[in-house]
């Protein structure tokens, strides 16, 4: 019975989102338009083998169909491999724009993103008495999909590519990719000629 | 605190706002000069004695005529020496960009250009394991090369440069006899230098002079 009722409710919750993305097809992808999300985000490091999480957030602003700037964040929040991670932490800003390939409301893009991490490695870890905190330049590549269901809010997905390096008390390749998945936010700023 | 962050957001936002409703289509003007752009850059440092190294920083441009622009940059590079010692680079300078081609603007995406200039070059060698043991020198540089604008949209670019960096000082050298590791200056200036290859993004934010 519960099944059911799960059932007739995931289809009213589809139904009512194909009306919306029908409904508000024209010109959500535009100039203007901006878009958020916060989300976890697992990455797999190569120097280490390591899987890591993120709290990633970001904020794109549309100049117009195609091309977007950006701005990310990465929180450290773990090793998901180990109990006790190599990296006190390892946080990460980056900036860049995409190029972005839309039909309808799907939004495929590419995107270079240079950036900096904050990192500071774990002593105890890493068998040394202290550790100091190095800013380390980073360069990625990000490859993406977003849906925008409608005016409000769209599906993303997205991985990026890290390479740099961290070169404070022992040397550690920074080269990860990182995944990031979710449901974004999306707000039109500027009215549709 | 929470009506702190939505205030923030708020202003972000307006900000972007502010940004976008620039678009990426200009007036047209009759010289190009006098455009000034923004923006950020990665760089690849190859063939430097100390190994090759990652870089970011940023940029401004302003444009002095239809084939003639300027560059004006900072750099932040680390580099690790053989896992050994941390070898950082900052550069603050300028470049003069001459573009070989006339009207290469937007609509048409590839614009090269040949880019010669000058920089203040800092270098700062760390013992990874003793960061008491380092040295740092501040001196001067020229760089040249080719490089070619991609025009995205009439305000945005992205640029690809590959140019030689020549410094003109004493460098800093990592002495590794197998035991110890320390850092030494060069007596005499040996004009070593790194090919540079630089990817920056660009975004002309406003025209100085308007012709």
């Amino acid at each position: 019975m519960e099944k059911v009722k799960a059932t007739r409710f995931t289809l009213i919750v589809l139904l009512f989102v194909q009306v919306r993305v029908h409904a508000q097809q024209a010109d959500i992808i535009r100039p203007g338009l901006i878009r958020a999300q916060l989300t976890i985000s697992p990455s797999y490091m190569f120097g280490d083998k390591h899987t890591y999480f993120y709290l990633h957030g970001n904020l794109e602003g549309f100049l117009n169909k195609k091309i977007s700037v950006v701005g990310e964040t990465y929180y450290y929040l773990g090793d998901q491999t180990s109990n006790n991670s190599k990296y006190e932490y390892n946080h990460s800003v980056f900036f860049g724009l995409s190029r972005h390939f839309t039909k309808k409301n799907n939004d495929l893009y590419i995107g270079l993103q240079p950036g900096i991490s904050l990192t500071k490695l774990n002593a105890n870890e890493n068998n040394l008495t202290s550790t100091s905190v190095g800013v380390n330049p980073l360069f990625s590549t990000v490859v993406g999909y977003n849906f925008f269901v409608n005016r409000v809010f769209h599906f993303f997905v997205q991985t990026r590519f890290i390479t740099g390096e961290h070169n404070y008390d022992i040397h550690q390749s920074l080269t990860e990719l990182r995944f990031s998945a979710g449901l974004g936010f999306n707000l039109n700023m500027l009215k549709a000629k | 605190m929470k009506s702190k962050i939505l205030f923030l957001l708020f202003v972000a936002l307006l900000c972007i706002q502010g940004s976008l409703r620039g678009q990426d289509t200009i007036p047209k003007y009759k010289s190009h000069a006098g455009w000034v752009s923004l923006g950020g850059r990665s760089t690849l440092s190859l063939f430097d004695s100390d190994g090759k190294g990652i870089g970011t920083g940023g940029q401004f441009r302003v444009q002095l005529s239809n084939r003639v622009n300027t560059d004006w940059f900072a750099d932040y590079i680390s580099i690790n020496v053989n896992d050994k010692v941390r070898s950082e680079y900052i550069h603050i300078g300028w470049s003069v960009l001459y573009y070989v081609f006339n009207n290469r603007q937007h609509p048409k995406i590839v614009q090269p250009y040949i880019v010669a200039g000058h920089c203040f070059d800092y270098n700062k060698k760390t013992v990874l394991l003793q960061p008491g043991i380092n040295k740092d020198r501040w001196g001067s540089a020229v760089q040249a090369g080719i490089g070619s604008h991609f025009n995205l949209t009439e305000r945005f670019d992205i640029s690809l440069t590959c140019q030689y960096m020549i410094h003109l000082t004493n460098e800093l050298e990592v002495e590794d006899d197998g035991t110890t590791v320390d850092i030494v200056e060069h007596k005499n200036s040996s004009l070593e230098g790194h090919l540079l290859t630089t990817v920056s993004l660009n975004y002309k934010i406003a025209k100085l002079w308007k012709k």
